[in-house]
């Protein structure tokens, strides 16, 4: 409820997030799920905390946090496997409390498929379509289209044994499909593929998703996947919505530092802010980039590509830092760096630059409009 | 992600249901019977008071306290009778390749399956006193041997009927052990015996104080083998002493016969409690690692161990061929003659009157039951947590460890007046069979289901398919080989059911175990050995059964 409310930026960019899903045909003011203050424990471990969220019809969001976080616990409560302690949720308007989970009409996908092995290919992505009384005629030509979709149309007659881990997990995708879900859940269906797999199911995933609209709600802890498939990310973690926000809202606008961190590693460093100016340890300060916060010790944050080692129109301030250590990754080199105050600091300057020597002290050059502050609490001031 | 479906919020659960109606039943089938001999037990003998004047009795008096000092004494034999072969047998099997190994599993199966009153009878007729091998030595040789009645023959033919148990569990620890474990004492300079006795044995020490447990309560509870080998009244034990008290204390308050079945019972879960409190403090799973492989045997020393496996093996089996063997010969006042004929079953088919069809219908209605709840309560204990399935699993397990003996007093007892009126009629012997073999079916279905993907379930509840139907059209075909295997098992267990049925069976609803042990007991030796053997072709039929379904090593391990 916090990371919703209190920063204005986590509010700007869910705006964001709700103009991408808009482009979509979803009206902002009715959302297809809706989520207030869920919350949920296990004995004395709270997992979740008055949670709030909302999913706009047709739109990929993804649920996106730390291994532990209670991903996996909310999900299952918005499918009906576990209940929760308070909070409601509604979908197209109507209440899910009290309904079990063969009532919800919602496709799921799971990280170990969860494909039924004693029946064909065929028999489970018909087995929804059963259960739903579809005429047996219909029933092969839906589960016909819906394997041609994951590019499984071969393999009707095969049972589970003789499938790679991949075609499991399209097994388990056109299963959830075929029912023309309300919504899809996803928990990590990709985390147990290897990772070439991964990038490539993921895009196939995200283009069905469009395809047939299905509004879906997709697990990972994985930020790349995050960003590279979803119209907009949720950030939770130990059981808080951090922030809710498009892919580019996330990475550049982060409402909290740990979404800063755990998103890119982005670099923090102690400040102080005082008079309209930021001041870094070792006698550094720059004008503060926005309005004027109160006086206070903060956290200011920088991603390592937002240095140079020289200065140009936009990057206007330095920090004096001792190079420990240069690595070579090709198109850049990471400088290991120790900033005054003793704190570490990473930097990925382009690898054409004259390369400091490790020991040598060195100015880094940034942009001042990239750095974030954040308060003693971690969120954004 | 162990989270279990919670239904507090959901209107209506099926599975609640299922587990109301099983504690419910449960309860009236396992727990009141047994309080209702505890109560019985604590009448006092002349006033309708509460007391412990029974117990007194029971611990001060010579008549008492010989059966209890005899249950202890030939438990404790045959325990180490099942060890001493069990044991060695396990070790050879699992560490050395021989020929016809699984030949040989297959007859320390079969040792197993005969009902072990009949594996006594055998002994008696080589051993009697007008046994073959008695006879043999005494015109012969002149030689008189040992006796079989008594506590050594109950011991070794209760041993020699429980040994697979020792076999089967401790060849499973074998199995498991990491062999890296044993190849780093012995890369650590120790010679084999010694890594044997420093890692090998320590680590299936659990296993082996486990099987101990299975036979020393195989042996105190059974009543058939004690009663034949300690010719009733002259050698009592207590299932024995118990039955005994409960024959001549009918019509009046049954407080000995309560008394007895209690102590017998306290033996039973004091030692169970003990055995999981001792293995609970002190957790050896070796689970992973590598499976050893068997090694094969250099020349000499493979002849060795395979005969002398095949000996020991053999001579377990021998009451089989005996029994089978001696129901074709002509019976000529009580003596066995050396001539072939079927005078026995054609004697046994006149006297049999309804006992095999009762035996097969009682059966198969148990069974059928068994199947159905089995399969249902073993997906609900272990796939539900709380109070409810806990209570479940404890009530459904409890019967495991009651002497038939005592279980069937306490159902005469109980079932006898109103509301139930039960005694006499053939549900009850149904009941009980279900009773006491339903842990059976519970446990293994229960093990399948731990290793089934809970996801399977949620995936078809969320393709909007009700948990009942889930359950039949997911769980239910993918519990089949659990279900088949512990079906069969119960099978065996249930047709040669005598210890219970014993006590509540009427003229009507006498069973073949029941009829076969009359005739052991105080018959034709002739008929009872052909009823005998009728039992052993159904006990057969369903190993080959058993062993088709490849499902031998599922159910022993
Ligand atoms: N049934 C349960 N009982 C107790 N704790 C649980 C249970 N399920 C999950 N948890 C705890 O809740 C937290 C969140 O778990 P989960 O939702 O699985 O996280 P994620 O999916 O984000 O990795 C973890 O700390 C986990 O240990
Ligand atoms: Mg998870």
């Amino acid at each position: 409820m916090q990371g919703l409310e209190r920063p204005a930026s986590a509010g700007q960019s869910q705006g964001q997030g709700f103009g991408q899903a808009q482009a979509q045909g979803g009206r902002p003011e009715q959302h297809h799920v809706v989520i207030e203050g869920l919350a949920k424990r296990f004995g004395a471990v709270t997992v979740l905390e008055g949670l709030d969220l909302a999913i706009e019809k047709g739109e990929f969001l993804t649920l996106l946090g730390p291994s532990g976080c209670g991903k996996t616990t909310l999900l299952r409560i918005i499918a009906g496997f576990l209940d929760a302690d308070a909070g409601r949720i509604t979908v197209a308007g109507e209440t899910l409390l009290g309904q079990p989970p063969h009532r919800r009409d919602f496709g799921m996908v799971f990280q170990n498929y969860a494909v039924f092995p004693h029946m064909t290919v065929f028999d489970n992505v018909a087995y929804g379509l059963r259960a739903r009384n579809v005429p047996s005629a219909d029933i092969g030509r839906r589960v016909e289209r819906a394997l041609e979709r994951v590019r499984l149309g071969a393999f009707a007659s095969r049972f589970p044994t003789q499938l790679s881990g991949g075609q499991k997990q399209r097994v388990g995708l056109a299963r959830a499909i075929v029912i023309e879900p309300r919504l899809l859940l996803m928990d990590e269906p990709l985390s147990n593929l290897d990772a070439k797999l991964r990038i490539d199911m993921r895009s196939e995933i995200r283009l069905l998703q469009r395809e047939l609209g299905i509004t879906t709600l997709y697990v990972t802890h994985d930020q790349e996947e995050a960003l590279a498939v979803s119209d907009r990310i949720a950030v939770l973690d130990k059981g808080r919505m951090l922030q809710v926000g498009g892919p580019k809202a996330i990475y550049d606008e982060h409402a909290h530092r740990f979404v800063a961190d755990f998103i890119g590693n982005a670099n923090q460093i102690a400040a102080r802010v005082d008079g309209g100016l930021v001041h870094f340890a070792g006698g550094v300060s720059m004008p503060l980039p926005g309005a004027a916060p109160p006086a206070q010790p903060v956290t200011a944050t920088l991603r390592p590509e937002d240095f140079r080692l020289s200065p140009s129109p936009d990057y206007t301030a330095a920090l004096p830092v001792r190079v420990l250590l240069v690595s070579y990754l090709g198109a850049r080199l990471r400088l290991s760096c120790e900033l005054a105050d003793g704190a570490s600091l990473q930097a990925d300057v382009d690898s054409d630059a004259i390369a400091p020597a490790a020991g040598e002290t060195v100015s880094l050059w940034f942009n001042p409009g990239k750095v974030r502050l954040f308060s003693a609490e971690g969120w954004r001031v | 992600m162990s989270a279990v479906v919670s239904s507090s919020s959901r209107a209506f659960d099926p599975w609640r249901i299922v587990g109301i109606v099983a504690l419910a039943l449960l309860f009236v089938f396992v727990a009141l019977p047994v309080l209702a001999l505890l109560r019985q037990s604590l009448v006092g003998q002349d006033c309708e008071c509460l007391s412990v004047e029974n117990y007194t009795t029971f611990f001060t008096s010579r008549y008492f306290s010989r059966a209890l000092f005899n249950s202890l004494v030939v438990s404790t034999g045959a325990t180490l009778i099942a060890l001493a072969i069990g044991l060695p047998l396990a070790i050879v099997l699992s560490r050395y390749r021989l020929k016809g190994g699984s030949f040989l599993k297959i007859m320390i199966v079969m040792s197993m399956l005969s009902p072990p009153f009949v594996g006594a009878y055998a002994w008696i007729l080589l051993f009697g006193r007008a046994g073959f091998v008695t006879q043999l030595g005494r015109d012969w040789f002149g030689v008189s041997l040992p006796t079989i009645y008594g506590p050594f023959g109950i011991a070794l033919a209760s041993a020699l009927n429980l040994y697979p148990v020792v076999f089967f569990i401790v060849s499973g620890a074998l199995q498991r052990i990491d062999t890296s474990l044993e190849d780093a004492a012995a890369g650590l300079g120790r010679a084999p015996a010694a890594v044997f006795a420093t890692i090998t044995l320590p680590l299936v020490m659990p296993s082996l104080v486990t099987s101990a447990l299975l036979v020393f309560l195989g042996t105190i509870s059974d009543f058939g083998t004690a009663n034949i080998l300690g010719e009733g009244e002259r050698y009592p034990v207590l299932a024995t002493l118990a039955f005994a008290l409960y024959l001549s204390e009918i019509g009046s308050e049954p407080g000995m016969a309560a008394t007895t079945s209690m102590v017998l019972l306290a033996i039973a879960l004091g030692l169970v409690l003990l055995v999981r409190f001792l293995s609970g403090r002190r957790s050896v799973a070796a689970d992973g690692g590598q499976p050893r492989r068997p090694m094969i045997l250099g020349g000499r020393k493979t002849v060795v161990v395979t005969v002398l496996a095949f000996g020991l093996v053999a001579f377990a089996n021998l009451p089989l061929f005996i029994i089978v063997g001696s129901s074709f010969l002509e019976v000529k006042g009580a003596v066995f003659q050396w001539s072939l004929s079927l005078g026995n079953y054609e004697k046994a088919y006149a006297l049999m009157g309804n006992a095999l069809l009762n035996s097969i219908l009682f059966s198969l209605q148990a069974l059928a039951i068994i199947l159905v709840a089995g399969a249902m309560l073993g997906y609900y204990v272990s796939r539900f947590q709380g109070q409810l399935p806990r209570l479940v699993d404890g009530l459904v397990t409890i019967p495991y460890v009651i002497p038939g003996t005592v279980l069937g007093i306490g159902y005469a007892s109980l079932f006898n007046g109103p509301p139930f009126f039960l005694t006499g009629t053939s549900a009850i012997i149904v009941i009980v069979y279900v009773v006491r073999r339903l842990p059976y079916l519970v446990r293994s279905s229960s093990g399948i289901v731990y290793q089934i993907d809970r996801g399977l379930e949620e995936a078809s509840q969320s393709l909007g398919v009700r948990p009942m139907e889930g359950f039949l059209r997911i769980m239910v075909p993918l519990m089949r080989p659990g279900l088949v295997a512990g079906l069969i098992i119960a099978w065996l267990e249930v047709f040669n059911e005598l210890s219970a049925s014993i006590v509540l069976y009427t003229g009507a609803t006498r069973t073949l175990p029941i009829a076969a042990f009359q005739q052991a007991f105080s018959g034709d030796i002739g008929i009872a050995a052909a009823y005998s053997s009728i039992m052993i072709l159904v006990t057969a039929l369903a190993l080959l059964m058993l062993v088709r379904q490849d499902g031998v090593d599922s159910v022993m391990r």
